[in-house]
């Protein structure tokens, strides 16, 4: 039982490999009993993983919960060591909150090598959620290469047309960036002590790292590639429409809810703070590059005649947001960047998901082939249309808080032309309405003209049943994002202070004189 | 201020509300949605006058009753909470949305009667009283924002709910979209006042001196978020076209209580607009532009529900210029009369349009009172108190207006551009004058749409045949019609509510305190006999405007033939009125089609050829290029690899010879 | 006198020849042939060096001279049989599938 408690990150890292494992360990015929182990296994996860919330208690900054070490290759200064913090928790959750779903969602999916795609979900699931946990630089390294895998498979075997195209571009473009950072963790190791002594271990790095401002910059540079490419940042966002367009529902509701988020973690947990001087520099620059993501993304949006890439485009335009939060470096715009980041995997992912609903029945993603199907689909409607002001950020859903936090955040930022980043990236509120409202209308509102659309059937109980729990993650972390913004506020004030040098207080509101007895109060009311 | 935990239930009883309609509303009868959605909205009326008489007590009563109901999030600086705040002008409002609301719920009961989303209705209507309740009551900016987007949500929803017409549809998306970038001002504003103070809730915000660039620039991006939401120009497009809702809809949100939330806003943060007061007077002037061109409008509109759509863009402008002269208590109370009076104008055409099985067409309609004594009547008390014929409500709210104009002081320090020597002591007149001949045009297009629809004979096709509305319907029309004569007693002016010993329950007298004063002081008084003279020629206009409407419209085909003699006069001025001075394909053609183009070209050129096609598949083929020139140095000849190797190797040992 | 240049220069030119022979030659045997000629023109420079050694007194202990490169000459004839061996059968299976000797037609690698 202890032994449970002290490797409890462990076990739900690698549950999810063993269900692969049992599942390859199965016949390959039997495809019903490899989803039931998929199902269960991410189910099991899921609910383990609660205990890390329950448990997770209020860690001080700069240290993490559920530390594990364990001696892998200690000559070369590499370790097995994982452990969380706040930022990690949230995102951790994210993953083994919406696992179950997709593995649910993808249950009628296909008949062709199911074995192998249930493989691939849970191999993922470990993969993300260890490089979420890690905190050695090549266990994350590995963890972090070890997405690609499954992903290009999924892409590229239950793919669309293009899938091929799409797969192969996703992983090498992926793969560029990631091969720099290598480079860059390398340098860190040789640099971290005297020889014999070096080692990959992330605190023990940011611990020593003591770079001058240019070697700096470039290792900066170095990791910020890998990241950039994978959140991803304009320009480097075009593998992105690619791979959601032809990938199978279940990946694109992965890809886009967390594997995108995984690039922004890569900013705040380790290009950020490992090269603050640089880090400091360059977020103007990270900042704009945001903020044209949100303009841009929102543009391409609405030329766009197909619904996956669609979606996917709001997506650089959502993480442009977060980009924007994070390079602002204030506790709101920081925060809110996190939240924001939590916020797009479950009202992106609903997203997708519906629309892999949309694409069981009609098998088309072409707006042109829809039009008015509210009426045959009044329950897909409504939920679609729920999930669609979660995404353009409408209050009392959890899209407002991230975003009211990230651009008031970043207006009152010390950053270079903060206050023009806010006015601009605050924009992306009335284009995120003009595209997804206009999408919205094409597919459910008006006249349903196409006969084919009529016999579509309504949302089944288990569409429901993968709906429901994101349904009800959107309202209340919409009304009640409290525990989450306590639970990451150690870990952003951290980063803040590390990237900045300037501790964050808590500060009370400073409010500028008083108008003083010359304002008329307000008075009682005295009858003439 | 008085701590209270019961004031959360005034905006969640309809909240509840609309969720039992929304989720099981499918499936139970009809009956038990109307009777879920009009008793949540009687019980938030019930507890709101509760909180009323709670403030409104007289002497030792609290001024405000508070309730925080939870903390929403608190991140570094900034601390936002859902807490409600109500007060004189608050509570009135909240009995006003819940009181009207309510005689709308029960009109929508028999009017929308035969209409299969009839719970989808309700849900969202009761969604919408309990956003405007948030509006209202929330004690900071952000928990304002919070109601103000969900009434355009609820507009959204409403206006498109016949979604099966695309046109329908896209008004309603329309309305989002003008209201989002009226929401993208009010947003920059807080973010502004939130970097200056620190703090976003009322109660902080109001003991705060901000330098007069942050105020000001505060207040102007507020406003604008108001000119989105109470459709002033420029951004009153989605008005009009939100007609295609159902018509109680266009009552309850397009007339009486979500279009007011600008007003409502300019007048609870009048703390902050008097340190503007360059924003002041650009809010008057916005408002009276907008009075007038959209009077202008009205004057050759067809459709019943436009010519009230238009009015009540132009009454908003009134209530606008009233705040802008400083005058808060004058534009609230317009606030209040217009509501009466413009929802039972509303559901007078709504009973028509229901009567007449769907016409809009006002010049298929005609000696409807024949048919329908109970609209005409009320439509004609409402008519009467919107122009100002007789000393009804209407006239008085609006004259205050015009008088504050008149008589202001609050424009007479500023200057017409930094620096110049030229003082805006002229503003004040100037816009008293544009407003009175608003006035003239309002009296003219209301008197006509009257008597087009109501006198005279019916033109409309024969089979249609005219039938009164059931009780469901007509009741509220009367309630409103007689609130429309009662309110007058609020706004009557000091001297005769001191005479009439009526002064106690003046709307003026009722909130004061509640509005800081402008800089300037309040408004000149007049003596006796300049105040009877403005009196005297708002009446004049008003009945001049009357006379003319019956000179044309109530004459019989004589009139007629009058009318279009006269129009002929002035064939383009007609033709750009009626089609509404063309704004709309202005906008069309200057913002929304080279947006889109813009969208298709970036996707187009930049990213499908520069970005993806140069650098990304570029990279790709010239990685692919390189390969293909360089595997011709593979020719699979054995011996051509064996010589390279030895002339390879020879030069090697040349270099290592040589240099050692 | 003959002296070791000349049997240096004599080895020159038949490695030149050999190399010669298996860069422009065509028929595989003679490339094959060329190697041998390439591995004996080595051959030859060993046992120059052998009999005229750079250093003067290349003796052991007992006197007796150093006949490294001798050694090595065994060496190299040995791994030039074992080779002549193996490129032979691999030059009798390639004929077998594609029926010439010609070195231009093993270019199936080419590309």
């Amino acid at each position: 039982m202890n032994w449970l408690a002290t490797h409890l990150l462990s076990l739900i890292v690698f549950l999810p490999m063993a269900g692969a494992l049992l599942c390859a360990a199965l016949p390959r015929s039997e495809s019903g009993q490899h989803k039931a182990v998929a199902l269960v296994t991410s189910i099991a996860t899921f609910f383990v993983s609660l205990l890390l919330w329950t448990r997770f208690g209020a860690v001080p900054a700069g240290s993490y919960a559920f530390e594990e070490r364990a001696a892998w290759a200690p000559s070369l200064g590499i370790g097995y060591h994982l452990g969380l913090d706040g930022v990690a928790l949230l995102l951790f959750l994210l993953t083994t909150f919406l696992s179950p779903i997709v593995i649910g969602s993808a249950w009628r999916f296909t008949e062709n090598k199911v074995r192998l795609f249930c493989i691939a979900l849970l191999v993922l699931e470990t993969a993300m959620l260890g490089t979420l946990a890690a905190l050695d630089l090549v266990l994350f390294y590995v963890f972090w290469e070890a997405m690609l895998i499954p992903m290009y498979l999924l892409i590229g075997i239950w793919g669309s047309e293009r899938r091929i195209y799409a797969a192969v571009k996703f992983f090498l473009f992926t793969f560029v960036g990631s091969v720099l950072m290598l480079l860059a963790i390398f340098y860190l190791w040789a640099h971290s002590g005297a020889p014999g002594q070096r080692t990959f271990d992330y605190l023990e790095i940011l611990a020593r790292s003591n770079f001058p401002p240019d070697v700096q910059m470039w290792l900066f540079l170095a990791f910020a590639l890998a990241f950039a490419i994978k959140v991803p940042v304009f320009p480097l966002h075009t593998w992105l429409p690619d791979a959601h367009t032809e990938a199978p529902a279940a990946g694109s509701v992965l890809l886009a809810g967390v594997m995108l988020k995984l690039g922004t973690f890569g900013f705040i947990r380790y290009a950020m703070p490992l090269f603050p001087d640089a880090a400091q520099q360059a977020a103007p620059a990270i900042a704009w590059l945001g903020v044209v993501g949100i303009v841009y993304g929102s543009f391409m949006c609405m030329a766009q005649t197909d619904l996956k890439r669609l979606i996917a485009y709001s997506s650089v335009a959502h993480l442009g947001f977060v980009m924007t939060g994070l390079a602002a470096l204030t506790p709101e715009a920081v925060s809110g960047a996190v939240l924001q980041m939590v916020n797009h995997g479950i009202s992106t992912g609903a997203l997708f998901l519906v629309i892999g609903m949309l694409y069981e029945r009609t098998h088309t993603r072409e707006l042109a082939s829809y039009g008015g199907i509210a009426k045959s689909t009044p329950a897909l409607a409504a939920v679609f249309l729920v999930i669609t002001l979660s995404s353009i950020g409408l209050p009392g859903t959890n899209g407002f808080v991230g975003e009211f936090l990230i651009l008031v955040g970043t207006f009152t930022s010390p950053i270079a032309s903060a206050q023009a980043l806010a006015v601009v990236g605050a924009t992306g509120v009335i284009l995120g309405a003009v595209y997804m409202l206009w999408m919205y209308q094409r597919v459910f509102l008006g006249p349903l003209t196409l006969p084919a659309n009529r016999a579509l059937r309504d949302l089944s109980a288990r569409e429901w049943a993968t709906l429901v729990p994101l349904l009800a993650a959107i309202v209340v972390i919409g009304v009640y994002p409290g525990p989450f913004l306590a639970a990451v506020k150690a870990p952003v004030d951290g980063f803040i202070q590390r990237v900045t040098g300037v501790a964050v207080r808590a500060e009370a509101p400073r409010l500028p004189p008083s108008l003083g007895a010359s304002a008329p109060r307000l008075a009682s009311v005295s009858p003439r | 201020m008085l701590e209270v935990n019961w004031l959360h239930l005034i905006p969640l009883l309809p909240l509840a509300g609309a969720a039992f309609c929304g989720l099981v509303g499918r499936w139970v009868p009809k009956s038990w949605v109307s009777a879920v959605a009009l008793s949540a909205v009687l019980l938030s009326f019930l507890v709101g006058v509760t909180a009323f008489r709670e403030i409104a007590g007289g002497e030792g009563s609290p001024l405000q009753i508070h309730e925080l109901v939870y903390s929403w999030f608190s991140v570094g600086r900034l601390s936002v909470d859902l807490g409600l705040t109500l007060d004189r002008l608050s509570g009135t409002l909240v009995l006003v949305i819940t009181g009207v609301g309510f005689l709308i719920h029960l009109y929508s009961v028999g009017y929308m009667d035969e209409d299969p989303g009839y719970w989808r209705y309700f849900a969202y209507l009761n969604l919408f009283v309990a956003a405007m309740l948030l509006l209202v009551l929330g004690d900071n900016l952000v928990a304002m924002f919070v109601g103000w987007e969900g009434v355009g949500l609820c507009s959204y929803l409403l206006i498109g709910f016949w979604f099966e017409d695309d046109a329908k549809s896209y008004a309603g998306r329309k309305a989002f979209v003008v209201n989002r970038i009226g929401d993208f001002g009010f947003l920059i504003g807080v973010f502004v006042l939130f970097q200056a103070t620190g703090t976003v809730s009322f109660a902080s915000l109001s003991g705060v001196a901000l330098p007069l660039a942050t105020a000001s620039a505060a207040a102007a991006l507020l406003f604008v978020g108001a000119t989105g939401k109470s459709a002033q120009l420029p951004l009153y497009v989605w008005l009009p076209d939100a007609m295609a809702g159902p018509t109680p809809v266009s009552a309850l949100i397009h007339a009486a209580t979500m279009v007011t939330a600008g007003v409502y806003m300019v007048a609870r943060l009048s703390f902050l607009y008097v340190q503007a007061p360059g924003v002041l007077a650009l809010i008057a002037v916005v408002g009276t532009l907008t009075a007038l061109w959209a009077a202008l409008i009205a004057t050759s509109q067809q459709d019943i529900k436009k010519v009230l759509a238009y009015s009540t863009v132009s009454q908003l402008g009134y209530m606008f210029l009233g705040v802008g002269t400083g005058a808060f208590f004058a534009g609230t109370e317009h606030l209040l009369t217009h509501a009466f009076f413009k929802a039972c104008l509303f559901l007078g055409s709504g009973a028509v349009i229901h009567g007449l099985h769907g016409e809009q067409d006002m010049r298929r309609m005609g000696g409807l009172k024949r048919h329908m004594p109970h609209t005409a009547r009320t439509f004609l008390i409402a008519t009467i108190a919107i122009t100002g014929t007789l000393p009804l409500s209407g006239f008085f709210s609006k004259d205050e207006i015009l008088g504050q104009a008149l008589r202001t002081s609050a424009f007479s320090f500023l200057s017409l551009t930094p620096g110049s020597s030229i003082t805006l002591t002229f503003l004040g007149p100037l816009l008293w004058a544009v407003g009175t001949f608003t006035a003239l045009l309002t009296s003219f297009y209301m008197w006509r749409c009257y008597y087009l629809t109501f006198e005279g004979e019916y033109r409309g096709p024969a089979d249609v045949h005219p039938h009164e509305s059931p009780w469901t319907m007509t009741l509220p029309l009367w309630v409103l019609a007689f609130l429309s004569i009662v309110a007058l007693v609020i706004v009557l002016p000091p001297e005769l509510a001191h005479k009439l010993h009526l002064e106690s329950i003046t709307w003026k007298h009722f909130t004061e305190g509640l509005f800081r004063a402008a800089r300037g002081g309040p408004a000149r008084e007049f003596a006796y006999f300049p105040e009877i003279a403005a009196y005297a020629t708002a009446l004049a206009v008003a009945l001049v405007g009357w006379r003319v409407a019956v000179r044309y419209f109530n004459a019989g085909p004589q009139g007629a033939a009058r009318a279009q003699a006269f129009a002929a006069r002035f064939p383009r001025l007609r033709r750009a009125l009626e089609n509404k001075l063309y704004v709309d394909e202005i906008y069309e053609r200057i913002f929304v089609r080279p947006l889109w183009a813009f969208a298709r070209w970036l996707w187009r050129i930049v990213d499908a050829w520069i970005i993806d096609g140069l650098l990304v598949n570029g990279t790709g083929k010239a990685v692919a290029t390189a390969g293909a020139w360089a595997r011709k140095f593979q020719n699979g000849n054995v011996q051509r690899y064996a010589a390279v190797t030895a002339v390879g190797i020879a030069l090697l040992v040349f270099v290592l010879l040589t240099r050692g | 006198m003959v002296g070791p240049v000349h049997y240096l220069v004599l080895a020159a030119i038949l490695f030149a020849l050999g190399a010669a022979g298996v860069v422009l030659r065509r028929n595989a045997i003679i490339v094959l042939m060329s190697i041998e000629l390439m591995l004996n023109a080595v051959n030859l420079t060993f046992l120059t060096f052998s009999r005229f050694p750079l250093l003067p007194a290349a003796t052991d202990n007992l006197g007796a001279r150093m006949m490294q490169g001798h050694a090595a000459v065994f060496f190299v004839i040995a791994v030039a049989a074992a080779e002549a061996a193996v490129g032979l059968a691999i030059v009798i299976a390639a004929f077998r599938s594609r029926r010439s000797v010609n070195v231009d037609d093993f270019d199936s690698l080419r590309n």
